[in-house]
């Protein structure tokens, strides 16, 4: 038997609309959140260069293949100098090593959700999350970056891991075109209590570790609190 | 999320840095967290309700699923694929949803799919539920509280059984004088006559004694067979296949046949010999419907084992007795079933074939296959066979009367 085509509706399994959205707002918003004000119209650009990327990928696949084709590559290009742009704009090696990174992530986390072709990808989401991670480890290593903005910068991470994991899965099960905003804000709103939480926790811990606590002390307590976790798993 | 943690810490610990070691405990809250959510054994009601049950082919047919969170639990995010009848397409919005549901809250969602010719029941919808965290996944199976199903064939008002035997559907007769009540013909008188039978106003008239014979009554019994082997899963495009047209097809005779107090039974060939014996009453004819409706040898997926007809066969032919009619439901996808129905209508069973047109215009291939099909009819007839031809987008009832038409003339 053949399958009828005519006037059928299809699924494509690529990641979930919503979902896909928050993820790359969580991104974008923790790189933003981290870099420095001279690199700003760089983030600003590479804005422009990702919604041109965007735009072409969605002309190919109604049919303006050529078009789209090309609209996609101007998209990367422009992505691609505004990188450029910032690592001019800024100079020292300190500061291109500490927003570069999560530029590149940022848009790494845009081609894993919203792919050009395919059903979008679990590794590219991973590399794109890992860079925004380098940026928030090492704005807080060299640059003068405040306590609660980095904790904010790490639960920026971890959520632009989990709203891509979670479009990624949706768009498996139940496909871009089929209505699942409920559900994915249900599963956000939850992961976004929990991070609200963990920088919560965080906070509080650093004040009392302004305390005078050791970091002898800290370390036994984050190993201990990981073997906690570990012994939950079980 | 361990990983985070550790990757964390570790940069941290490197540069003796408190604070970032301290970022750490983001990744070990995340990390606790699946542990922690709340998870609950998804309870999930479904119902589904059809704008039209008995739709014309090409309808577009609104189908509304409504989900129900029975259990006491938040179900934070529920995905539902409803099973649609693998023989429809849908044409409007999706089959699908995403949704959360407090205890005893509903969400619904409606789709259209287009009718095609044939019966077509619905199957259970697959559900997922993932806890809040996304980290454990419930799959269940969740078939709607009534069976849902698209009727989309004309009822028949008569069936194509041999006239020789069964004068008219709504009438039990045969082609033979005998003791009845309807009036077939007056002979010569014979001493053994019964004195009751003769023609006395004829006699009176002309002085000749005359018997007057009647309608003998008989009841056939009429076993409607479908081929349900892989071979007969074909199809034209944007048409069903074979197999779920022969099983609307039966269904409808069996309708018919039973109203006519016709003993009546099904057969199918394919997955398993499935045999439900000829009887009468309406029960039966329930039973009839059921088995042509669930029995896995009807399926609408063709099986995947290769099928001994000549067993089943075998089994078949053990079950008829001499006055039993075959109406066979196959596309004549190939010999084997051509050679079956020769050899029961060369055992003195009257059969007759309903053959949907599996066949289809365009490449080469299907034209061959059609002339490969002319060549079974043909040889079918010639076995004196009787044979419904019924194409693709016919009504069965106009199917019957074109070969009818071509029997009477």
């Amino acid at each position: 038997m053949t399958e009828p085509t005519r006037d059928r509706v299809s699924v494509s399994h690529r990641p979930a609309r919503f979902s896909a959205a928050v993820a790359v707002l969580f991104a974008a918003g923790t790189v933003a959140l981290l870099a420095p004000a001279t690199a700003l119209p760089a983030l600003g650009l590479e804005l422009v260069g990702v919604a041109v990327a965007a735009g072409g990928a969605g002309l190919r696949r109604s049919g303006w293949y050529l078009l789209g084709t090309l609209l996609v590559a101007i998209g990367v290009l422009v992505v691609g100098g505004a990188v450029a742009v910032a690592a001019a704009e800024l100079g020292g090696l300190a500061d291109i090593s500490a927003v570069v990174p999560g530029m590149v992530g940022a848009a790494a986390v845009v081609a894993a959700v919203a792919p050009v072709r395919g059903t979008g990808s679990r590794g590219l989401l991973k590399v794109g999350a890992t860079g925004v991670l380098v940026t928030v480890l090492v704005t807080g290593l060299i640059r003068n970056a405040t306590f609660p903005t980095l904790l904010a910068g790490t639960a920026g991470t971890v959520l632009t891991w989990d709203a891509g994991e979670q479009a990624t899965n949706v768009g498996e099960q139940l496909g871009r075109e089929a209505a699942t905003v409920r559900g994915e804000a249900v599963h956000i709103v939850g992961s976004v209590l929990v991070a609200g939480a963990a920088v919560g926790l965080g906070y509080g811990l650093r004040r009392v570790s302004l305390l005078s606590v050791s970091l002898g002390s800290f370390v036994l307590l984050l190993v201990g609190a990981l073997l906690f976790t570990a012994a939950l798993h079980d | 999320m361990v990983g985070v943690a550790l990757v964390v810490g570790a940069v941290g610990l490197a540069a003796k840095r408190p604070p970032l070691l301290l970022l750490a405990g983001v990744g070990v809250v995340f990390a606790a967290y699946p542990d922690l959510a709340p998870r609950t054994e998804p309870a999930v009601g479904l119902e589904r309700t059809v704008s039209d049950p008995n739709p014309d082919p090409g309808d577009h047919v609104e189908v509304s699923v409504s989900v129900t969170n029975q259990g006491d639990g938040l179900l934070a995010d529920l995905r539902v694929v409803d099973g649609v009848p693998p023989t429809l397409s849908v044409v409007e919005s999706l089959p699908r949803r995403g949704t959360a549901l407090r205890p005893g809250e509903t969400d619904s969602f409606t789709y259209t799919v287009r009718a095609e010719r044939g019966t077509h029941g619905f199957e259970p919808a697959t559900v997922v539920a993932r806890d809040l965290a996304g980290a454990t996944e419930f799959e269940t199976t969740v078939g709607a509280e009534a069976l849902t199903e698209l009727d989309c064939t004309t009822p028949l008002s008569s069936a194509p059984v041999r006239p020789e035997t069964l004068q008219q559907v709504g009438r039990i007769a045969a082609d033979a004088g005998g003791i009845g009540t309807e009036f077939y013909r007056t002979r010569e008188y014979h001493p053994s006559d019964s004195i009751g039978r003769i023609d006395w106003n004829r006699y009176a008239a002309t002085g000749e004694l005359t018997t007057t014979e009647y309608r003998e009554e008989r009841a056939t019994s009429v076993l409607v067979a479908v081929d349900a082997r892989a071979s007969a899963y074909r199809g034209p495009d944007d048409h069903t296949h074979a197999v779920v047209r022969c099983v609307s097809g039966a269904r409808r005779l069996v309708d018919v046949l039973s109203r006519t107090r016709n003993p009546v039974g099904v057969a199918g060939f394919g997955r398993e010999y499935c045999l439900l014996e000829p009887d009468t009453g309406r029960e039966h004819a329930r039973r009839a419907h059921r088995i042509l409706a669930t029995h896995e040898t009807f399926d609408s997926r063709p099986p995947a084992d290769p099928v001994d007809l000549e067993g089943q066969a075998r089994q078949l032919r053990a079950s008829l007795n001499e006055r039993t009619q075959l109406v066979l439901l196959s596309p004549l996808c190939d010999d084997e079933i051509v050679r079956l129905a020769r050899r029961l209508q060369l055992a003195g069973h009257a059969v007759t074939v309903v053959t949907p047109d599996p066949t289809d215009e365009g490449s080469p291939g299907r034209r061959l296959g059609q002339v490969e099909r002319r060549n079974r009819e043909t040889e079918l007839r010639d076995a004196g066979v009787r044979v419904v031809l019924w194409a693709a987008d016919e009504a069965l009832e106009s199917a019957f009367d074109r070969a009818t038409r071509r029997w009477h003339r």
